[in-house]
């Protein structure tokens, strides 16, 4: 599944990256020195508990955050050797929208209630000047057929309370599509939405994503999901990725306790009848993150050197990589 | 212990004042039974009626029609009044622990508001006693007593929701959803707690939940619902293993589960019926890949396919 060919272009280089979140309780280190990267036509997802901090991390990408409230520390986001933390307002437009495009996750919010659907689905189109209002309603005619929508002419015209949830998702992926990006985020896209309908998205995303040859990024709390689909997997923890890695690596043999914890913990055919396991403790805050592993005070094989110093991201292999202080010495 | 049969819930809509009201039937014609200390999962994408069958069991909402039988006594029609001594029996747990622990109550009178409801003559200390004494059985510490719910995690306060529950010695507790606004790791906190509780205090649940993997872990038996009707009923393993009616097969299959990945899975078409608006005869030939002529006609009767196992359908995999 994940026989990506070393030729292919990195597409977004994420390295070192941190951010702060400003709030009245000074700066809050939201996510401290991520690194990953998305080639051309893969799948990523991102996945970790709430408050991780994958949401912030997506929204960072394009610099959606009031730009008073994120402060960009250190690294950078390379979107096609070109460091978006760098760019000018001006220039991020000109990406955000139309090469990168985003599907969130609850699309009775996302969409304008007061807006056609047919006015909502062309304006990124119109924005970004590609052609003219009825080569906009061409295209979007064609891409609600591709994503199923049927009756297109008449749903172009009714407004987002007529339709249902799954229904409205399609609208927002045809949205997305409209301006024919490289890149598509999607945050927790299918989490709003019933099993049958989310698997017929799930389908629906996997089909366009070979066809219009998408790279995606998938922001996710359900590990379980994406390990269905995904080529590549980041699982993320406070703030940092503690372990990412093909499928096979991070699902079939997790490294970092977190993700180990993490995969046990998950009700699945193999543990029926086990007691699942319990992480102990809760999540910290960004306000106290430790300062050595953040995982450290719920880690079963925790040491001393994990209270006091942070560990490095140990290469497993050329695709694996883990962020724990057992693994020192087993670099490959 | 609990018994339904041929239950009916409805909902009016349509006028303001009552007049041309719609009866929008919630759930339909809905027959099943808990044994005591038994788990029953009852499963069914959202607006299906799963949470209108367990308020109408908690005596909630009104029942229209149909017998809902606990310990013998019939409870359809009986009054408010003669509901009160019920709840210490049927308890219940909802979704989301934020909204449902007053916020400005402490600890110790979310817990203990049941207990002098229900038990007048218990004194005060014995009261503080028992709270003491749920706040260990789910794992809390004793000294939050003073304390207030926003000051505890999502976790931690599903699990103050369920000493509430618990402390009534109820017979059955109507879990609605129960883990679902709960991360993976405190869900399994939850979960394993509830199994705990489950043996310790002889309990039957209810476990309503849109999340497959959590009903099939949890549940001995389970129901599965689509537009308020249950189309499928059995054990887990018969359930799991050999579904027999369409649906089953459709929505388990739509479940993604960690150590079988596959990519290729059966998707059904379509989109849920509204329940404003149900399908005629069987209500789900629309989005049936089985669908025959009979099955837009004329409605399925149940089946019997084992002891405990039962479906509506006229195509029944046996």
């Amino acid at each position: 599944m994940s026989k990506l060919s070393e030729d292919r272009k990195i597409l977004l280089d994420v390295k070192d990256f941190s951010l702060d979140l400003v709030t009245e309780n000074g700066s809050l280190p939201v996510i401290q020195d991520i690194s990953f990267q998305i080639k051309e036509g893969e799948f990523l997802a991102l996945v970790g508990e709430s408050g991780c901090g994958k949401s912030v991390c997506s929204l960072a990408l394009t610099k959606l955050l009031p730009s008073n409230l994120a402060k960009y520390k250190s690294g950078s986001i390379l979107f096609q050797e070109e460091d978006i933390i760098k760019m000018d307002n001006m220039s991020i437009q000109k990406l955000r929208g139309n090469q990168i495009s985003y599907v969130f996750q609850e699309p009775f919010s996302s969409l304008n209630p007061l807006k056609k659907i047919k006015d909502q689905i062309i304006e990124a189109f119109l924005v970004h000047g590609m052609g003219s209002k009825q080569e906009a309603l061409d295209k979007a005619e064609y891409l609600l057929e591709k994503v199923g929508i049927t009756d297109v002419k008449q749903r172009l015209n009714s407004y987002p309370n007529h339709m249902s949830g799954g229904m409205l998702q399609r609208i927002s992926i045809a949205m997305a599509l409209i301006t024919d990006p490289i890149l598509l985020i999607a945050d927790e896209p299918t989490s709003a939405i019933d099993v049958t309908i989310q698997a017929q998205l799930i389908h629906l995303l996997m089909e366009l994503k070979e066809q219009f040859s998408l790279s995606v990024l998938f922001i996710s709390h359900d590990i379980a999901l994406v390990s269905h689909m995904a080529d590549r997997i980041a699982v993320m923890y406070a703030g940092e990725i503690v372990e990412s890695g093909t499928i096979e690596e991070v699902i079939d043999s997790p490294k970092h306790p977190y993700t180990q914890a993490l995969l046990n913990s998950y009700p699945s055919t193999d543990n029926l009848s086990q007691e699942l396991e319990v992480i102990p403790g809760i999540v910290p805050s960004p306000i106290d993150y430790p300062i050595g592993c953040h995982f450290e005070q719920r880690c079963k094989y925790k040491m001393d050197i994990c209270r006091l110093k942070k560990p490095n991201h140990i290469k497993l292999s050329e695709s694996h990589s883990a962020l724990c202080h057992l693994l020192e010495g087993k670099e490959k | 212990m609990i018994e339904l049969k041929n239950l009916y819930v409805s909902y009016f809509s349509g006028s303001v004042i009552g007049w041309n009201a719609k009866e929008i039937k919630a759930v339909e014609d809905v027959s099943f039974s808990i044994k005591s200390s038994e788990t029953v999962g009852l499963v069914g994408e959202s607006g299906c009626g799963k949470s209108t069958l367990g308020k109408a069991m908690l005596g909630l909402l009104p029942i229209a029609s149909g017998e809902l039988i606990f310990e013998g006594q019939n409870l359809n029609g009986i009054k408010k009044s003669e509901w009160l001594p019920l709840r210490k029996s049927i308890q219940v747990i909802f979704q989301d622990p934020y909204s449902s622990l007053n916020p400005r109550m402490t600890i110790f009178e979310i817990i203990s508001e049941g207990v002098e409801i229900h038990f007048p003559e218990f004194s005060k200390e014995e009261i503080i006693d028992k709270v003491k004494e749920m706040l260990t059985k789910v794992n809390l510490s004793v000294d939050i007593l003073d304390r207030y719910p926003h000051e505890f995690s999502g976790g931690q306060r599903q699990r103050i929701a369920i000493a509430r529950a618990l402390i009534l010695n109820p017979k059955l507790i109507i879990c609605d959803e129960a883990v679902s606004a709960l991360d993976v790791s405190t869900q399994a906190q939850v979960m394993n707690l509830l199994k705990t509780l489950k043996k310790d205090f002889n309990l039957s649940y209810l476990f309503i939940s849109h999340d497959l993997n959590i009903v099939k872990y949890i549940s001995d038996k389970i129901a599965v619902m689509y537009l308020g009707k249950i189309v499928e009923f059995g054990t887990r393993d018969q359930i799991t293993n050999k579904p027999s009616h369409p649906y089953t097969k459709a929505l388990f299959a739509s479940s993604y589960d960690l150590k079988n990945r596959n990519r290729e899975r059966p998707t059904l078409i379509g989109e849920i019926p509204s329940v404003i608006n149900k399908p005629e005869a069987c209500y789900f030939h629309t989005r049936c890949p089985i669908a025959k002529e009979i099955c837009r006609t004329k409605k399925p009767e149940k089946v019997n396919l084992h002891e405990d196992h039962f479906t509506y359908c006229h195509f029944p995999e046996k």
